[in-house]
């Protein structure tokens, strides 16, 4: 399609449509603001500028955690480009997006099921939490309660709340044999 | 004060204490989490100058059938985790940020930088939303008025929130939040209303504000009653002939033994000799009771038919009734199987289960009270023996209920596989994945499997244990009967004759059967519950798109359609359109043009009203839709959109579809101006070749000429196209040109393409981006204009260059 500069300068703005702009440690530079969001401070192609907050967005949230992070505009999501590892960035910006991943990720890890009250298919739930205590309702139990790996166990409320069980097999028995009917 | 949640009197002294007296507050509200993130009771206050925060751990006195923290009493064991002041002088941009399981709540300071005011999970969502708007109202005005801040999203101040949902005031009954957005109005949602007044948890469905754990099994048994008044003489008559059956069955033995034995047989008896007339009352009631059954099993055969039929015309009509987000979120195979199972369920139940329970129980009162005349000394060591099976019983009930769910579920999730499957076969075929597939459905159908070997190997596992304890029940019985007998040949008072033991035994041998009836039906009564449950959740279900009660008469429609700050979101927070205002005049053609996702096809969606706005309203002929029945709307409007669907059918069924009394000569006009008569004409059945599943398969093209047939034939006053033309070639639609000017003559023509060469004689186009309007005028202003139709323009000139054709 590409037959000379002048068309190839026509189609630019369908190139960074469809092409994927790395961020590493030579183009981009993030940091946390007073308050504690995330900042970004990279060369785009315009010229070394500020692109003041924005968000992170795992591409694949359950198997790759530090990788392949998208960097969305906080209001239309756009994406402004793509940290392939946090690992190309530099070390502060590296931390900076750590934490905001752990924040925006935040999944509250249930430790102990203290009960499953099921009614008419659905279920409430009371469970110690690595935050403390917690009750919450499950609507379409079974459709809910979903295995993301062979140990892994996420179960969703009827809020659209999460709550993650990282390993099945570390539940104390009483706890897994609530389970169990809902795996 | 506005409260958004009932904060008890203990936690306003404690804001008291902080120097925040109750009267300075203007709204409150009750969140979840500390700021680093635990679970928690957070108290949110905001005042004409700052916000006030106050986080504790338990101390909410529990009382009985109200919100522990409704209670207003405080306990000593509150623990103050966090207190925290928020100047909001300065402040602006009041919003959520939703993340993957919680939400920020956030303002931008006077400098533009974003600040953090607190974090909380999703379940206080929606009373955030409305929280912020009253901030945003406090920092404009010093103070919170709900009317004003109704203006601001133009929403008209008789007119509920979104979905029906009634405004909140102090008596109103409120929502229970829903799709709100960011900004997105309602303040005053009623404090608390999305939990179950009674326990205290939060609804399940927030649409059905019925609480799953409150609600009990005689309430759905009283759902069920209507109807079964239908068939009330029937089922007298039935209850009839078992009372008759089961009596009569009781007596046999009586007869055929005690008497026997005892009276005929027996030298001093009353009857010795009397052979033949003891024979002849035997074989007498016999006959009866045999007669009782087989007009039991007519009776019992006629209700069934006609209750399953009732039950599934009503669940296919409320079907009918659902609004269209009802479907979307579930899978058609599901209910596919929710249809056929649920109703078979359900007159299993009520057709066989119910009478059979009934002649069980009355066996089982009947035996036990015939025993009790026998012999109160026997009868009473048997009922000792009885609460242990009752024992087993309830809890084997409890287990099965739970593996019946999971196995329908797993049921579900089977059909729905192969339903997938099937339906995208092509597919399937063209990436070469027919191996995959088959192993995705070996895996449904191992799980399915499983399960049901579950169930057989529980049942197979209780019922034999049944079976034992009865076993030992009678021998215990031989034991403390043949002692008896012995005692009753000595002359003992307490003693019984041989003929009572036999008699015993044959009863006890009778007891047997309904008790394992009554095991076994505990599973049964699990399904069929489950199965109602389900039913009641399509009928319970409110429709989200109500028809008015009393819609104004529309009359002879002239086609003005006009969209007046239109807002709508399918997803929380996500604002498919925001703020799209335009006017399409009678007679006139309108051009909506935009990317896909932009959101063009869901105006479309709000104007035939399959979904309702949010803000704003939509008005034909200066009328607000939502004032109008769903019939002169749907009379007044025809849309043909991108994906064609036809039933199975006849091509002339297909295109009456929209005016079934429409004479054959319409059909061929209407189908000769939408360019399908010639295609028709073809075909060695022409109109009434079938088409549908495993019938003639129509190219796309053809598919969208029928369509257009189908919608001229319906001779609309507004004519809506949504990509219409898309799946034609370029010269096709060229023919259609000539067709569309007379399909769209003194029509309101609304079109939505992305093909911007069939939009260039519009009267008025309007472009969609990210569902704002970002540019209306006619072609020529536009590309004057060089804004995004210029641009959109401009590529798809080069894109068709390189394909060859010119513009």
């Amino acid at each position: 399609m590409i037959k000379d500069n002048k068309i190839s300068a026509e189609y630019s703005d369908i190139e960074s449509a469809i092409r994927l702009t790395r961020l590493d440690k030579t183009n981009a530079c993030f940091a946390l603001t007073e308050n504690g969001f995330l900042v970004l401070n990279a060369d785009l192609g315009e010229g070394r500028r500020d692109y003041g907050r924005v968000k992170l967005h795992r591409a694949f949230p359950f198997t790759r955690l530090d990788e392949y992070i998208s960097v969305l505009t906080p209001e239309d999501e756009d994406e402004l480009g793509v940290i392939l590892s946090l690992g190309d960035l530099d070390e502060g910006s590296a931390a900076a997006c750590k934490k905001e991943l752990e924040r925006k990720y935040f999944v509250p890890k249930l430790k102990k099921i203290r009960s499953i009250k099921s009614k008419f298919g659905y279920t409430y739930w009371e469970c110690d939490t690595d935050c403390g205590v917690m009750s919450f309702t499950v609507a379409d139990t079974f459709k809910n309660v979903v295995k993301i790996s062979e140990i892994r166990l996420l179960v969703i409320d009827a809020d659209g709340a999460r709550y993650e069980i990282p390993d099945i097999n570390l539940l104390d028995s009483r706890s897994r044999r609530k389970l169990e009917i809902y795996l | 004060m506005k409260a958004l949640s009932k904060i008890p009197d203990g936690i306003f002294a404690l804001f008291e204490e902080k120097g925040v007296p109750k009267d300075s507050i203007l709204v409150c509200v009750k969140a979840d989490m500390t700021s680093d993130l635990t679970a928690c009771d957070s108290w949110i206050v905001a005042t004409k100058d700052e916000l006030c925060v106050i986080c504790t751990l338990g101390g909410l006195e529990k009382k009985k059938n109200v919100l522990p923290w409704q209670s207003g009493r405080l306990t000593k064991k509150l623990t103050v985790l966090e207190f925290r002041y928020i100047q909001i002088k300065g402040l602006s941009a009041f919003r959520i940020e939703e993340l993957i399981s919680s939400c920020r709540v956030i303002a931008a300071n006077d400098k533009g930088d974003d600040i953090l005011l607190f974090s909380c999970g999703f379940s206080c969502k929606n009373r955030m939303y409305s929280f912020c708007e009253c901030l945003e109202d406090i920092l404009q005005f010093g103070d919170i008025d709900e009317d004003r801040i109704r203006k601001r999203h133009h929403i008209s101040s008789d007119r509920p929130f979104g979905n029906d949902r009634p405004i909140a005031g102090p008596g109103g009954p409120g929502g229970p939040g829903g799709q709100d957005k960011p900004g997105g109005p309602r303040p005053g949602s009623e404090p608390d209303d999305d939990v179950c007044p009674k326990c205290g948890r939060k609804y399940a469905d927030p649409k059905r504000k019925i609480c799953a754990h409150c609600m009990n099994k005689t309430m759905l048994i009283k759902k069920m009653l209507p109807f079964m008044k239908r068939y009330l003489p029937e089922i007298l008559l039935v209850l009839l002939t078992i009372v008759l059956n089961t009596g009569l069955m009781l007596l046999s033995p009586y007869v055929s033994q005690k008497i026997f034995y005892d009276e005929v047989l027996a030298q001093s008896g009353s009857m010795y000799g009397k052979i033949g007339l003891a024979l002849a009352v035997i074989v007498g009631s016999k006959l009866l009771s045999e007669v009782a059954s087989m007009v039991n099993g007519i009776i019992n055969g006629k209700v069934s038919a006609r209750v399953t039929y009732d039950l599934k015309k009503t669940i296919f009509s409320n079907f009918g009734r659902l609004s269209l987000s009802f479907f979307t979120s579930r899978q058609t195979g599901s209910l596919m199987t929710q249809v056929n199972n649920d109703a078979t369920t359900i007159y299993w139940f009520f057709c066989d289960g119910m009478p059979f329970f009934m002649r069980n129980i009355l066996q089982l009162a009947g035996i036990l009270i015939l025993l009790f005349s026998l012999s109160p000394v026997l009868t009473l060591t048997l009922v000792g023996i009885l609460p242990v099976f009752g024992l087993f019983y309830v809890l084997s009930m409890n287990m099965f209920k739970k593996m019946y769910a999971r196995n329908y579920a797993k049921h579900r999730s089977l059909n729905s596989t192969i339903s997938d499957v099937l339906t995208g076969f092509r597919i399937v075929k063209v990436f070469s994945r027919e191996e995959r597939e088959n192993e995705r459905f070996d895996r449904k159908n191992n799980e399915y499997a499983s399960s049901n070997l579950k169930i057989a190997v529980r049942e197979n596992t209780i019922y034999p244990a049944f079976d034992f304890i009865i076993k030992i029940a009678s021998y215990i019985i031989w034991f403390v009967g043949g002692i008896l007998v012995v005692r009753g040949a000595s002359g003992s008072l307490d003693g019984i004759s041989y003929g009572t033991l036999m008699l015993f035994i044959s009863y006890i041998a009778m007891i047997y059967d309904p008790i394992r009836f009554l095991a076994e039906f505990s599973g049964n009564w699990a399904r069929c519950f489950n199965a109602m449950q389900r039913l009641f959740e399509v009928m319970d279900t409110e429709t989200e798109v109500k028809e008015t009660k009393n819609p104004v008469k529309l009359g002879e429609v002239r086609g003005r359609v006009e969209f007046d700050h239109v807002g709508f979101s399918y997803v929380k927070n996500k604002k498919t359109i925001d703020d799209v205002s335009f006017v399409a005049e009678e007679g006139k053609t309108l051009g909506i043009v935009g990317h896909t996702g932009a959101g063009k096809s869901t105006l479309i969606n709000l104007l035939t009203r399959l979904y309702d706005v949010e803000e704003g309203a939509i008005r034909v002929d200066g009328v607000d839709i939502r004032d109008i029945s769903f019939e002169d709307l749907h009379n007044a409007v025809a849309i043909v959109s991108q994906e064609t669907f036809l039933f199975r059918g006849t091509i002339l069924d297909n295109i009456r579809y929209a005016k079934p009394e429409a004479t054959e000569l319409e059909v061929l006009e209407a189908s000769k101006l939408a360019g399908a008569h010639s295609f028709i004409v073809k075909y060695p059945d022409g109109y009434n070749t079938e088409i549908g599943n495993n019938n003639r398969e129509l190219s796309g093209g053809e598919k969208q000429r029928i369509s257009i047939a189908r919608a001229i034939l319906k001779n609309p006053r507004i004519l809506i196209l949504d990509e219409a033309t898309a799946a034609m070639d370029t010269q096709t639609e060229r023919q259609i040109q000539a067709a569309l000017s007379e399909i769209t003559r003194g029509r309101t023509t609304i079109i939505i393409a992305h093909r911007l060469s069939t939009l260039r004689d519009a009267d008025k186009l309007i472009v969609i981006e990210n569902g704002k309007m970002t540019e209306t005028g006619t072609h020529s202003e536009l590309i004057r204009a060089g804004g995004a139709y210029f641009n959109l323009y401009k590529m798809q000139l080069q894109a068709l260059k390189t394909i060859g054709i010119e513009e």
